[in-house]
C-alpha cells in the first residue's frame, strides 16, 4: 500500500535525520515504530503523511508517487493522529469536531454524516457526540482526535505516542480500540516508546536508530536474542521477553507478562503429569 | 461566617485567581503578534490581529478602563517594538484608543440586549479597529507631514477594510474562547 | 550604550525619534542614521540589521514615492523616508544594547510603570517562540484532516479560525496554570527586588545632559 523507497532526510543546519530508509507498508497491518528520542520515527512519519519532503528517495502510495501530495491529500489515504489531540479541537460538540475533515473535504450532508456515525461508533464515542471536547478527559479527547482522522475513511492510521500521559487503564482501552480497529481492516503504525505496548499488541516492529532502520520484522523476533543490540538501540526488553529470554527452552515466544504467566503455568502442569504426580 | 469564606475562596477559584487576565492577555498578545507574521493575507488584506486579539483580551476579562488603558498602551509598545510603521509611536496613542473604546463597549448596558449581544465581539472588532486605526493614521499624518490625498484615499479605506475584516474574526473566535474561559472544570 | 543604564538607553532612543521629527534636512537625517548602523556594528547585531534593513528601506522607499505625485519636493520626501528608518533603526539599537529584563527593571523601578504591565510586555514576547511553533502545529494537524485554504476571500478567512481558535483555546488553558504560577510566586507582592544593574552613574548622567542640549540645538536650528 505504501512504499519508503531510499528516504533521506536532514532538518536546515542539522545533521541527517534519515539515512536511506525503505519501508513496505502492507494494507491491515499493525506495525510498532520505536526507537530513541532523535531516532526519527516522526520524521519517517511526517514524510509518509506528505508533511516533509524527502530530500532524496521517494514515497510511492498505492503504486503512484506521492511526491507533489500535500497532507490534506494523504488524508484521505493516511489518518495522523498527533500526539497532542489539542491542537485540532476547537468546535462545540465532539459530532461538530469529528465532522471537521468532511467539511473540508467538501462532502456532501449525507456523506458527512454518515461518515461521523461511522467514525463515532468505531471509537466508541456515541455517548458524548453532543458533548463539549474540551470538558472531556484526555483520553476521550484522543479517541475524538482518532474519530477525526477516521471520518475521512483512511486505510492507515499513524499515531504518535498516543499513550502518553495515559493511566494504564486509559492505555489498555485505546490499544483495545486500536485492535479492534486494525481486525476491521485499517492498518496501523503506533510510534511508541512503550516497549510492552509494542511487545503485546503489534505484529511488525519497525526499530530506527540514528536515522538507520536497524531492524524490520516480526516484533517477537525484536528481544529474541538480542538484548545487547535492543540496548545498545536505546530501547528497554520488556519483562515478558527479558523473562522468556531466560526461560527460552521451556516457554517459547511469548507477548506479555500474563501470557508469559499463563506459559508458565501451563509448562508445569504438564510436567507434573510427565514425571511424579506431584507438583514440582 | 465560614459559609461565607468558603463561598469567595470558590467564586476566586473558578476565575483563576487575581493574576488570570495577566496571563490571558500576555498568551493573546504573543498570539496577535505570531499571526501578524504568518497570517496570510486575503485580497491583499489581513486582519490587524494584535487588536482583534486585545479586544478578544478584553471581552472575555472585562477590565476596567485604567486596566484596558495598560493593555493598550503594552500592545501599542509591542507594536513599536515588532512593526515596520511609517511613524511607529503612533501605535500607543492607537492602541490606547482601541483598547479603551472596547472596554467602554463591552460595559455598555445597550449591548447586553438581545442580538446586539450576540453580535457584541463583532461591533467591538470593528470599532475599536476604526478607532486605532483612523487614530494612527492621523497621528501618521500630522507628525510626518503625510499628503491629504494619501491620507484620505490611501490610508483611510486600509483602515475601514481592515475593520470589517477585524470584526469578522473578533465575531469567530469570541463564543469559543468565552465558552472555555467559563468553563469550571473537566469531566 | 551596552555600558549605559537601561532607562538612559531608552531615553536616548525617545530623544533621537523626537530629533527625528523635528529634522527636515535628509542629509541630517541620513547622518544620524549613519551613526545608528555603525553602533549597531559595533554592538555585534549587524546581521540582524541586515535583514530588518531591507524591508525597511522597500517600505520607506514606498512611503517616500508615493508623496512625490502630490507637490511633495524630493528631498523632503526622501526626508520623510528616512525619518520612518531613523525611527525604527533606533530601536533596533535599544534592543540590540540593552536586555529586556534590565528594561523592564528599569521601567518598573525608574519610570514607575505598574510591574504588571511590565511584565505583560515581556511575557508576551517570551512567549512568541512557543506560539510560534504551536501555530505551525496547529497548521499541520488540520491540514492532516484535509484543511485547504478556500479561494473565496470570506470563507478562507473564515476557516482561517480552524487555525487560530485551538490557539486561543490553548491559550486560555495555559493561562490558567501560568496564573497560579504566578501567585504561587509572590506576582503582585509590594516588595520587590529585580537582580538586574540599572542604576544610574556618572556617565549616564552626562549622556543625559548631552542629549538635553542636543535637543535645544534641534528646536533652535529647526
Amino acid at each position: 500500500m505504501l512504499e519508503i523507497e531510499k528516504i533521506s532526510f536532514a532538518y536546515p543546519g542539522h545533521p541527517p535525520a534519515l539515512k536511506n530508509v525503505s519501508l513496505a507498508v502492507g494494507e491491515g497491518e499493525f506495525i510498532g515504530l520505536a526507537g530513541r528520542n532523535g531516532s526519527g520515527k516522526t520524521t519517517l512519519t511526517r514524510i509518509m503523511v506528505g508533511l516533509a519532503k524527502p530530500v532524496a528517495g521517494q514515497v510511492t502510495l498505492d503504486g503512484k508517487a506521492a511526491k507533489s501530495c500535500g497532507p490534506d491529500v494523504m488524508a484521505r489515504a493516511i489518518g495522523y493522529v498527533f500526539q497532542n489531540p489539542d491542537r485540532q479541537i476547537f468546535r462545540d460538540t465532539v459530532a461538530q469536531e469529528v465532522a471537521f475533515g468532511p467539511e473540508q473535504l467538501g462532502w456532501s450532508e449525507t456523506e458527512r454524516q454518515d461518515a461521523v456515525t461511522t467514525a463515532l461508533g468505531m471509537t466508541g464515542l456515541e455517548s458524548v457526540a453532543a458533548e463539549y471536547p474540551r470538558g472531556l478527559t484526555r483520553s476521550v479527547r484522543q479517541r475524538i482526535a482518532i474519530a477525526s482522522a477516521l471520518a475521512l475513511r483512511p486505510r492507515l492510521l499513524i499515531l504518535d505516542e498516543p499513550t502518553s500521559g495515559q493511566d494504564a487503564e486509559e492505555k489498555k482501552q485505546l490499544m483495545e480500540l486500536l485492535g479492534g480497529l486494525n481486525r476491521q481492516g485499517i492498518g496501523i503504525i503506533l510510534v511508541t516508546h512503550d516497549m510492552e505496548l509494542l511487545l503485546e499488541h503489534t505484529q511488525r516492529a519497525v526499530v530506527l536508530h540514528r536515522g538507520e532502520k536497524v531492524f524490520d520484522g516480526p516484533t517477537e523476533g525484536l528481544f529474541a536474542g538480542k538484548g545487547h543490540e535492543v540496548a545498545a538501540w536505546g530501547l528497554r526488553i520488556p519483562d515478558a521477553a527479558a523473562v522468556a529470554g531466560l526461560l527460552q527452552a521451556e516457554t517459547g515466544a511469548v507477548r506479555s507478562v500474563e501470557n508469559l504467566a499463563a506459559e508458565l503455568g501451563r509448562q508445569l502442569e504438564g510436567k507434573t503429569d510427565e514425571n511424579t504426580g506431584a507438583a514440582v | 461566617m465560614e459559609e461565607q469564606k468558603r463561598e469567595t475562596f470558590v467564586t476566586v477559584a473558578a476565575v483563576g485567581g487575581r493574576y488570570r487576565w495577566v496571563a490571558v492577555t500576555s498568551l493573546f498578545l504573543a498570539i496577535g503578534m505570531i499571526l501578524r507574521l504568518v497570517s496570510p493575507s486575503i485580497a491583499g488584506i489581513s486582519p490587524n490581529w494584535l487588536i482583534s486579539m486585545y479586544c478578544l483580551s478584553i471581552l472575555i476579562l472585562r477590565p476596567g478602563l485604567a486596566q484596558a488603558a495598560g493593555i493598550g498602551l503594552v500592545a501599542g509598545a509591542l507594536c513599536v517594538a515588532t512593526s515596520k510603521a511609517i511613524f511607529p509611536y503612533a501605535n500607543f496613542g492607537s492602541e490606547l484608543a482601541g483598547a479603551l473604546v472596547c472596554a467602554m463597549m463591552v460595559k455598555n448596558p445597550l449591548l447586553e440586549i438581545g442580538f446586539l449581544k450576540k453580535i457584541r465581539p463583532l461591533l467591538c472588532g470593528l470599532v475599536s479597529t476604526l478607532v486605532s486605526g483612523f487614530t494612527f493614521v492621523t497621528l501618521t499624518k500630522l507628525v510626518m507631514a503625510v499628503p491629504m490625498p494619501v491620507y484620505l484615499y490611501g490610508m483611510l479605506p486600509v483602515v475601514l477594510t481592515v475593520g470589517l475584516v477585524n470584526c469578522i474574526v473578533t465575531q469567530l473566535l469570541y463564543f469559543p474562547a468565552q465558552r472555555l474561559f467559563g468553563n469550571t472544570g473537566l469531566k | 550604550m551596552k555600558t549605559l543604564a537601561p532607562l538612559c538607553n531608552l531615553i536616548l532612543t525617545v530623544m533621537v525619534s523626537i530629533w527625528t521629527v523635528l529634522v527636515w534636512d535628509p542629509v541630517l537625517l541620513a547622518a544620524m542614521l549613519a551613526i545608528e548602523i555603525i553602533l549597531i556594528i559595533y554592538a555585534g547585531q549587524a546581521r540582524k540589521l541586515g535583514k530588518a534593513l531591507l524591508g525597511l528601506t522597500l517600505v520607506a522607499a514606498f512611503f517616500a514615492a508615493i508623496q512625490l505625485p502630490f507637490d511633495v519636493s524630493l528631498p523632503t520626501a526622501i526626508a520623510s523616508g528616512l525619518k520612518m528608518v531613523v525611527m525604527t533603526v533606533a530601536f533596533i539599537l535599544l534592543f540590540a544594547t540593552t536586555r529586556l529584563p534590565s528594561l523592564t527593571a528599569a521601567l518598573v523601578s525608574q519610570a514607575r510603570i505598574p510591574y504588571e504591565y511590565a511584565f505583560l510586555f515581556t511575557s508576551a514576547l517570551r512567549f512568541v517562540p512557543d506560539f510560534l511553533s504551536e501555530s505551525q502545529a496547529v497548521r499541520e494537524a488540520q491540514t492532516c484532516r484535509g484543511y485547504v485554504p478556500s479561494r473565496n476571500p470570506l470563507k478562507r478567512l473564515m476557516s482561517y479560525a480552524a487555525l487560530v481558535e485551538p490557539m486561543v483555546l490553548r491559550a486560555i488553558t495555559r493561562s490558567e496554570t501560568m496564573a497560579m504560577s504566578l501567585e504561587l510566586r509572590g506576582f503582585g507582592s509590594l516588595q520587590r527586588t529585580f537582580t538586574q544593574q540599572i542604576a544610574f552613574r556618572g556617565q549616564d548622567y552626562l549622556v543625559l545632559i548631552l542629549l538635553a542640549g542636543i535637543t535645544v540645538m534641534v528646536i533652535l536650528y529647526r
